[in-house]
């Protein structure tokens, strides 16, 4: 059960992580302005990842490490997938 | 016995003449006042085919592929081009043109129209398949009736008679040729209502100049409704009538349209006793035929002529397509912004970017297969299009189904993992995050190798990675509507938990005054663009008293006006992509014509001295009244306990309060974005037309509207030319104008529950018309119905706008406006957004509102209870 609980904080704290690091896209234009925020905001959940990481015991490891790394695979993946609906599209 | 008279036919003669000639033919021996002409045979026809010698090639086309059947078509018609017309035919059409020209003083000028031996009939209905050529002059009478006769081979002609299984070299073609007349007026008339399908109705529709303006759809006639009966006028209704078809037998190169002077824009175009032969005649028509008709008239130098009556083959408005199979329900995002029908390329172009939706006579339907899974309850499918349909339907009761739930969170799960981390990044952007989607539109515009038909894919469904979230409109739309009712659904919770005797309208007070919307921005700047104008008496005189399609021509001559022009221009730089309809490719922008800006400021300058219209007044009112709300708020949740030391209820309402106006307001900027893309793909598919229109492939402005994609790009790439879409666009723009006029059912394929039967009327509702509260509040005043802002921008101060649809370009309005009635709409569309923001009542999905409720009505809006109430009938000012 926490093995499945600790997937899906990996899960969630990932799509937390890119959507911060992806503020430095969003908010190329006005850089200057938000750039503190911005990597502000990458670190925060960084160090909140790595925290619940260590925190966490040994033997969860994978289960929250999966929960990562399927999150960033999926995201990867879907991009792909729009391209392909786009292609169909049309 | 080649070539016959008019005067010569009858209706039994069908098989020689065809059905148009034999119609034709028994109207003029029947006394009825038809144009001259005469018919060369089908006989005459069958002789020219057998001496081409193609019956062999014939055999067995229907087996080949299409590619070969058009290469066969095509040689067909060649032949027929480059056949030596024999001499006895070529005389005996020469004389029976002698015969007519010796009446007349100047050359005759005739229409020739092809009339194939099954055209018209019960059983097979050619209309619009075989060719039909006008201003033909003598010298290219010959000409065109060998194109009359290979038009009976034309791709499309061979399809359709194949697919009705009817022989080839069965079918025969007669050639009517008929003086054309230099009508003043036109019009057609029908001797049943061919909407309601009412007989005792007869209904005229009339303009000026020739009758093909009103036959394609190139204009709003006049409309005349007279009781059969006492022969009394029971509806007139006068169109502003822009163009016209003038007669132009003289000067064949002329333009095919043309303003009307503006002294007759607006005049009915038939008199009394015009209508009065018209209606007569009508009927003369109908008795001698036995059947309700359909007949096409003109008047020259006050004289009538009939030239043409055929049985209404159509009627009734409640049409139901039985060829649809599935369930589809109205999609509302869409249908609440316009009502009328999508023409045909947008319908197209946009369902390809759409591959849920269902294009159903115009109108975009979602299909239902997709929207079940979305609803885990045990609830009827009507229930379910109702929801979908986002109506204010109270009596759902919603009890989880448990064989559904696994598949509805299966799809929860896969929307959070596609979904969650552009919601997240959109959570807290700056209100300018998504100005750069201008520079990504102009890019794809600006990229020849892109196409029209790929600008939305690419705009909508084209992220690309690393792409920033303000280059993905669409997207910021959807996540922005998905989760504003969460956070306003939180609020009203608590809210009404913590503090139940709250004023109703508390929710919607607590979340308007979101800065930085750009609907409002747009309202704000054509208000302050009419307080430049006011600035200066020539310029607002002009404004005031010139026709909109004039007013930017006057004022840029005039030196006083610079600020003003320059303003203008600002604002079209931000908002020239908007428009009415704006979804609508064929929708000019304001960029192009900005028009309809210029009657809404006029409109303010008309209200300019009455202080109740300024809407900087209107606004810090309300202001004052939700701070006040605040503090009355605050003050009731300090009574609860502990709440004092840290006021954490409070601050939890606010945050929702905050996170709500956040996404209403990215919910309308995000529109006012994507909107772009579709100026875009309106700016490729004008570049097509200019080509298209130099090339003469096509030969009107609009006319590309009523192609799909596939011809265009045929058309474009010289595989099809004038000739293979003049048809397809005519018959098109007449299918427009009856769609148009639909009422499109909210769902099809769904069975209807009994207590949603429309057709019943509880008593009270005579006075009450029920809808759905899109802003909470109650006001009563008088009624102004304005069905197009574009025509009939003009409300006064403290009264009720009552529309049929409202989309952003309605705005303006709401300023001036005390409350709105909406025919379509929810508590998420543009209407009650405004409304809100202005904090003025609202009730949409109102059905009918605008033809129940009269300019001048007394009427009560309670956008609480979501109703309209008659409180004192008036007869409109």
């Amino acid at each position: 059960m926490i093995d499945f609980l600790l997937f899906l904080v990996g899960v969630h704290l990932c799509t937390r992580l890119i959507a911060a690091c992806y503020g430095i896209v969003d908010l190329w234009y006005c850089w200057k302005q938000y750039r503190y925020r911005s990597l502000g905001k990458i670190l925060l959940w960084a160090i909140i990842i790595i925290a619940i990481g260590l925190l966490a015991a040994p033997m969860h490891h994978v289960a929250y490490i999966a929960g990562l790394a399927f999150f960033a695979i999926f995201h990867i993946t879907i991009y792909w997938v729009g391209q392909l609906i786009r292609h169909q599209l049309q | 016995m080649s070539v016959l008279n008019l005067s010569d036919v009858k209706k039994t003669d069908i098989e020689l003449v065809g059905g148009k000639g034999a119609n034709l033919g028994e109207l003029l021996s029947h006394g009825f006042p038809i144009p001259p002409g005469f018919i060369i045979v089908s006989a005459a026809y069958q002789e020219i085919f057998d001496s081409l010698d193609v019956r062999q090639e014939l055999a067995g086309v229907n087996e080949l592929p299409p590619r070969e059947q058009e290469e066969i078509a095509q040689r067909i018609r060649q032949e027929f081009q480059s056949v030596v017309v024999p001499q006895s035919l070529q005389e005996k059409i020469q004389a029976a043109h002698d015969e007519i020209q010796a009446l007349q003083d100047k050359p005759v000028i005739y229409a020739v129209r092809s009339s194939a031996t099954a055209e018209d009939s019960a059983n097979a209905s050619f209309a619009g398949q075989h060719d039909t050529y006008y201003y033909v002059n003598n010298d290219s009478l010959l000409r065109m009736v060998k194109k009359c006769w290979g038009s009976l081979w034309t791709d499309a002609a061979m399809s359709y008679r194949s697919s009705q299984g009817i022989e080839h070299t069965s079918v025969r073609m007669a050639v009517v040729i008929q003086e054309m007349i230099q009508s003043d007026i036109s019009g057609v008339t029908f001797t049943a209502n061919p909407l309601t399908g009412d007989k005792d109705e007869i209904v005229s529709e009339s303009t000026w100049g020739m009758g093909a303006a009103i036959v394609d759809g190139r204009v709003s006639p006049d409309r005349f409704i007279t009781r059969r009966g006492d022969m009394s006028l029971s509806h007139r209704s006068i169109a502003d009538k822009k163009f016209m078809v003038p007669a132009r037998l003289e000067q064949p190169d002329s333009p095919r349209l043309v303003e009307v002077p503006l002294e007759l824009r607006q005049k009915e175009s038939l008199t009394p006793d015009q209508l009065a032969t018209v209606t007569a005649w009508a009927i003369k028509a109908e008795n001698h035929f036995g059947s309700p008709q359909d007949i096409e008239w003109s008047f020259h130098n006050n004289n009538f002529y009939m030239l043409q009556s055929r049985p209404i083959t159509a009627m009734g408005a409640k049409e139901e397509d039985t060829s649809i199979e599935g369930q589809y329900v109205l999609f509302k995002a869409m249908a609440e912004n316009f009502t009328g029908p999508l023409y045909p390329l947008t319908a197209d172009l946009f369902i390809r970017s759409l591959p849920m939706m269902e294009m159903i006579n115009g109108r975009v339907y979602l299909n239902m297969k997709y929207l079940k899974p979305l609803f885990p309850f045990k609830i009827s499918d009507q229930q379910i299009a109702n929801l979908a349909y986002l109506s204010n339907d109270r009596t759902v009761e919603l009890k989880i189904a448990w064989s559904k739930l696994p598949k509805f969170l299966l799809i929860l799960i896969v929307n959070y993992l596609i979904s969650e981390v552009l919601y997240r990044r959109i959570s807290n952007l700056p209100d300018d995050f998504m100005d750069i989607y201008r520079k990504r539109v102009d890019d794809v515009v600006a990229d020849p190798a892109i196409s029209a038909n790929e600008v939305l894919t690419r705009l909508i469904a084209g992220t690309r990675f690393f792409e920033p979230a303000g280059n993905m409109a669409i997207l910021v739309n959807i996540i922005s509507a998905s989760r504003y009712p969460l956070f306003m659904g939180i609020l009203t919770v608590l809210l009404r938990r913590w503090l139940p005797d709250l004023r109703q309208d508390a929710e919607s007070m607590l979340c308007s005054g979101a800065e930085g919307v750009l609907s409002i921005d747009m309202g704000r700047k054509i208000w302050q663009l009419a307080k430049i104008a006011r600035t200066n008496e020539k310029v607002s005189n002009i404004i005031r008293d010139e026709s909109p399609d004039k007013v930017l021509s006057k004022l840029v001559e005039l030196s006083e006006a610079t600020e003003f022009v320059s303003g203008l221009e600002e604002f079209k730089k931000i908002h020239g992509h908007r428009t009415l309809r704006e979804f609508e490719l064929q929708s000019v922008r304001w960029d192009e014509d900005p028009s309809t800006v210029i009657g809404m400021i006029r409109n303010y300058l008309l209200v300019d001295s009455n202080p109740d219209a300024n809407p900087d007044a209107m606004e810090e009112k309300f202001k004052e009244n939700r701070l006040t709300l605040e503090k009355e708020v605050k003050l009731a949740l300090d009574t609860l306990p502990f709440e004092k030391a840290l006021h954490w209820r409070w601050h939890l309402i606010d945050y929702l309060r905050n996170k709500t106006r956040y996404f209403v307001k990215q919910r309308e900027n995000s529109r006012f974005y994507h909107i772009l893309s579709f100026y875009g793909v309106r700016k490729k598919i004008l570049q097509m037309e200019d080509k298209l229109i130099a090339a003469g492939a096509l030969k009107c402005k609009d006319d590309i509207f009523y192609l799909k994609w596939e011809e265009l790009h045929k058309l474009d790439a010289g595989e099809y030319s004038w000739i293979d879409v003049e048809d397809i666009i005519r018959e098109r723009r007449i299918e427009q104008i009856r769609l148009t006029k639909l009422v499109p059912p909210r769902t099809i394929g769904v069975d209807t529950d009994v207590s949603h039967d429309d057709t019943q009327v509880d008593d009270q509702e005579i006075d009450m018309l029920p809808g759905q509260g899109a802003s909470p509040g109650v006001y009563v005043g008088t009624a102004r119905v304005i069905l197009d802002p574009a025509v009939d921008a003009e409300i006064k101060p403290g009264e009720i706008l009552v529309a049929p649809y409202t989309d952003p370009a309605w705005t303006p309005l709401f300023l001036i406006a005390h409350a709105a009635v909406v025919e379509v709409g929810s508590y998420l569309s543009h209407a009650g957004t405004i409304a809100r923001e202005y904090g003025m009542p609202c009730v949409v999905d109102v059905e009918d509102c605008t033809s129940r409720i009269k300019t001048g009505d007394r009427i009560r809006v309670n956008g609480t209870l979501g109703r309209v109430e008659f409180t004192q009938v008036e007869e409109p000012p």
